[in-house]
Parts: structure tokens; sequence; C-alpha cells
């Protein structure tokens, strides 16, 4: 198949009509921009939306966060878990609210898909702790987000998306090779545009455009590798899937930061099976969200 | 293991993993079987989803986010699906130490996984 250009400005002008996240969400981003917000600030913000209320509250009460059923509001919340904390699990339930679980497409499962993004999330965010990276739960987002162009495909580019895991699978190659050749553009970029529309961190939508290609991004930023390695450590345990089974090499610069002895890699690993035990958790309540909503 | 909606969940079926409340109290540990009592109060519970042993009878028993199941898969069965997929990689010199690592860790679970087993086996002697 040749390279269209047509393709492209098709699939750009449809991103134009990407879902939005929630008013209070992209409210509440804003506001935690400011250093001297304050736990009851952020209370009212998502206060005001009952339905999210409920889910962060149910979030914040799982084994996942280790401190189930004490938690009775967003402001407690706040100040156990922190402003980033409860940002990242408004975003959360947001994002799986947005796009339904039921399949699209009979090779691609959307709970594979999610059990893949979950997990990437659980691993960037063991990373970033590993690394002492200032925020951790922005890692989280960042693992959970990295493929989101992926869901995007499924739900507003179809067929390209079909004809996507057909060459994955007729010609056993990477989703990202497969979708170069059907249409010239990756699902990085797609989700990187869906970043810019949802108003998402600069750093974070860097994260989603560079994941492939953690090299290529600002050097400043930590997120795209940590998105990178996670991404690698995911596919490697095997956890969910999300449209092929195949691992990248991990580029160099992002694996130097973390500074890791090749005798300490299996414990990695092992540290790995641990946050896939919570991300099971985070799972099944999400899960549990949506065929409740 | 299958992992199961409970309107499928059945008398007599064997825990694979502790039953627990969203809050993580447990209710029925690990090994426990399934009576009409704890069935009519898994909604009750507000329980979705349950662990029980059996093979999976289609794609979306498996459990989620497990990776290779270990307690299924032979040691050359695990060093198939890695070598599977790390083919177009495997030269790479980052993604070397990562397959050592990989199965090094492996083995450590597959050697405590049927260590485990014999303990089993012996204390129930």
């Amino acid at each position: 198949m040749s390279v269209d250009k047509q393709t492209i400005r098709t699939v750009v002008s449809k991103v134009g009509t990407l879902p939005t996240l929630p008013y209070v969400v992209t409210k509440l981003s804003k506001m935690l921009e400011n250093p001297l917000v304050s736990a009851e600030e952020v209370n009212k913000v998502i206060s005001s939306d009952q339905a999210l209320t409920a889910k962060v509250l149910k979030l914040v009460n799982s084994a996942f966060y280790g401190f189930p059923g004490q938690i009775s509001t967003v402001t407690h919340a706040v100040v156990i878990l922190g402003f980033s904390a409860v940002k990242s699990i408004a975003l959360s339930a947001s994002v799986f609210d947005m796009f339904p679980m039921e399949n699209k497409s009979l090779y691609f499962d959307r709970k594979k898909f999610w059990e893949h993004s979950i997990g990437c999330a659980v691993i960037a965010r063991l990373l970033a702790r590993r690394i002492r990276y200032h925020d951790e739960e922005e890692a989280f987002v960042c693992g959970l987000l990295h493929d989101i162009g992926k869901i995007i495909l499924d739900q507003y580019l179809h067929d390209e998306f079909v004809q996507i895991l057909q060459e994955v699978r007729e010609r056993d190659v990477t989703f990202l090779e497969a979708e170069q050749v059907v249409m010239n553009c990756t699902h990085a970029r797609i989700g990187s545009w869906l970043g810019e529309q949802w108003s998402l961190p600069a750093q974070l939508r860097d994260s989603i455009a560079h994941h492939h290609n953690p090299e290529q991004s600002n050097p400043e930023f930590t997120l795209s590798k940590l998105a990178h390695l996670a991404d690698a450590f995911t596919r490697a345990k095997g956890i969910g899937n999300s449209g092929d089974d195949l691992i990248h090499a991990v580029s160099r610069e992002a694996w130097d930061i973390l500074h890791i002895a090749d005798k300490d890699i299996p414990d990695l690993f092992d540290e790995i099976d641990v946050e896939i035990e919570k991300a099971e958790i985070f799972f099944t309540i999400i899960s549990e969200m949506k065929s409740s909503s | 293991m299958r992992k199961i909606t409970i309107d499928k969940a059945a008398e007599g079926m064997v825990l694979a993993k502790p039953l627990k409340k969203a809050d993580g109290q447990v209710l029925l540990g690990e090994g426990g079987r399934l009576s009409p009592r704890v069935i009519t109060r898994l909604n009750e519970w507000e329980i979705d989803i349950i662990f029980v042993e059996g093979e999976p009878e289609s794609p979306d028993e498996e459990e989620c986010a497990v990776g290779m199941r270990i307690d299924t898969a032979s040691l050359e069965e695990i060093c198939a699906t890695i070598d599977q997929r790390f083919k177009y990689v495997a030269d790479h010199i980052v993604m070397k130490k990562i397959i050592r690592g990989l199965k090094e860790h492996f083995l450590r679970k597959y050697n405590a996984n049927v260590s485990g087993q014999t303990d089993d086996q012996d204390s129930s002697k």
C-alpha cells in the first residue's frame, strides 16, 4: 500500500471530533498547577460531579491505594493521597467512561488492551519510584494513556484499524510497523493530538507521542522514557495485549535512566509481579464501574 | 484457573484466589468451596468476578494480567514464549540483558512453585 496523504488528512479531520474530557477534570488539572490550592477547593470541584465523586471514592477506598474503606470524602482523599493521586484517579475514571469495553473488532480485545495499559501504568509508577522521579502519579497516567491512540483508531478509524490488525497477523510485524504501512501515521501521533485536545500537560503529551522513540523527545523529559520502558516490561511479561505480541528494542537512553545492574533485573521482574497484582485490583474496580454505570 | 462472572458461579467450585470484598476483607480463602449460601451472597458483597480452579473455557476466562501462567506452563514453554516475543530484537545489547533477566525471574518462580507443590504434598502426608 502506498503512502496516502489523503488518509492522513482524513485521520486528522476525524480526530477533530474526538471526545472531550469532562470539564471537571480539565478544571482540576488547571487548578493543580497552582501550588497554593487547598484540599477543600479540590473537593468543591470534584463534588460538583456526583458520578465522578462516587467513582473517585470507590477507587481511593480500594486495596489499590492501601487505605481500604477508610476514606469518606474527597477532601480526606486529597489529605491522605495527595493532589496528584486524586487528579490521576479522576482522569483515569473519566477515560474509562469515555471508551466502551465492548469489542468492535474480532481481533482486538479491549479488555486485554486495558490490561496492557493498566499494567504499563503500575510498572511506570514502580520505575518512577525506583529512579526517584518527582511525580509517581504522573508516571501512572502516562503508562495508562500511552496507547490511547489505538482506542481512537478502533473507535473512529475502524476500517484502517482492521487493516492494521490484518497486517500484524499476516506479516507477523509489530502494530507500529503495520500502521505505518496502512496509513503512514502512528497511534502515538494520534494519541498526542488527543492529548492536545484534552490540554494534558506538555510532558504527558510528549510521552504519548514518543513512547516508541523517547530519544526524539525533549531531553529534559523523563516520562517518555518511563512509558517506553514500562511498555517493554509489560510486553516482556505478556500482560494484556495492545494489538501485537512482539517487543520493540529498548532505547539506550531510556535504559540508562534505570541504572540497573544485570544481576538485579530478575528482582525488578519480581517487583513488577507485585505491582501487577495491584493492577488486577484496579482493573476489576474499573470494570465493575463500567458494568454498573 | 478460570476468571468467571458471578452468574457462572456454581455450587462446589473451588476458589483459586481468596474471595475479597472491595475493601480487601477476605470472605473465603483460596481452596474454599462455593456453597449455595455463598453464591447467593456474592451480589450483596458487590463481587462481580471470582477466580476458580479449572481450565478456562473461553478467552474471557483467562485471568487478566498474569503474564505466563506459571502454574501450568513448563519451563520449555515459558522460554519458547519469551523467545517468540523477543525474536526480532534478540541480538540487541539491552534486550539480551532483559531476556536473561526475564528467564532467570521465571526460573525462580518456577522453582518456587515446584518446591511449594512438593511442600504441600509433604504436609498432606
